[in-house]
């Protein structure tokens, strides 16, 4: 039950860690996009009742998944550390936190 | 006293999934913030974790259901339709706030709270009594916890506000 890690890599919790600040990078990212650009935010309507938002968590939640696995894989027996492990997920958050925030998006000029 | 179909969702939505989360959030923050190594007796280190990943998984799930939900079925109700909550809110300006700020902002930062969430439970599960020892992975821990709970603190106040200026019904 609690059986020590200390010998484990970090590399596969690093790579949870980094997923889920990409993940939401690129919701961030996606969201202004879809904004500003009308053929995009129309391409990003998966569903017709969900909207926008719809294609917008659907390839987030994919860039997560396969950025988890595909992290894990590279740095399976690796240990990155943890320094610019944080800062660039704290870099990534910050990018998602300002995509998905109305004032910012809206000083592009987005008119609904 | 009575509740629609819609209604019932929503409390599963705000009340069992989103209310779940939040009150999970301190006794797991008080888990995970005392787990260390010197304070704690062998039985206590490996009581704090099973805690830690049990409460940290559930918190999880909790957020999952929570923006699934919210997303997939509560927000179709919101906005589709002449008579929807979206259109009430949008037909006057001073309602329309509660839109174009307080619900766009909150569909897309309460995702965050799950991708968090996730990383949070995993970190409790791969590394479990090594949080006790190594204070660097404890507090990049905390840090993501804290974060989950801040983004689905402010998209559930966003909730509960527009639901109470325009609820879905």
């Amino acid at each position: 039950m609690t059986q020590d890690a200390g010998d484990k890599p970090s590399g596969p919790a690093f790579a949870a860690v980094l997923a889920a600040a990409l993940a939401f990078a690129v919701l961030g990212a996606l969201t202004t996009f879809a904004e500003v650009f009308d053929g995009f935010g129309d391409w990003l309507i998966f569903s017709g009742r969900v909207g926008m938002l719809s294609g917008e968590t659907l390839i987030a939640i994919a860039v997560y998944f396969l950025s988890w696995a595909g992290l894990a894989f590279l740095w399976r027996r690796s240990d990155p550390p943890l320094l610019p492990v944080a800062v660039v997920n704290a870099v990534l958050i910050t990018v998602g936190l300002l995509g998905t925030f109305p004032p910012f998006f809206r000083l592009f000029g987005v008119e609904e | 006293m009575h509740l629609t179909y819609r209604e019932w969702w929503s409390l599963v939505h705000g009340f069992v999934f989103g209310g779940g989360f939040l009150l999970s959030f301190a006794g797991v923050l008080i888990v995970l913030y005392g787990l260390r190594r010197e304070d704690l007796t062998d039985r206590g280190l490996a009581l704090h974790v099973l805690w830690l990943r049990l409460g940290s998984a559930a918190m999880a799930v909790a957020a999952w259901g929570t923006v699934l939900l919210g997303t997939w079925l509560m927000y179709p109700w919101y906005r589709v339709g002449s008579s929807s909550a979206k259109a009430a809110l949008l037909a006057s300006s001073q309602t329309s706030g509660w839109d174009r700020f307080g619900m766009e902002w909150k569909q897309h930062l309460a995702w965050l709270a799950p991708f968090l969430a996730t990383s949070v439970a995993f970190l409790a599960f791969y590394y479990g009594p090594r949080l006790a020892r190594d204070r660097r992975l404890r507090l990049l821990t905390l840090a993501l916890f804290v974060g989950a709970f801040g983004a689905a603190s402010i998209a559930a106040l966003f909730g509960a506000l527009i639901t109470k200026v325009s609820p879905v019904v």
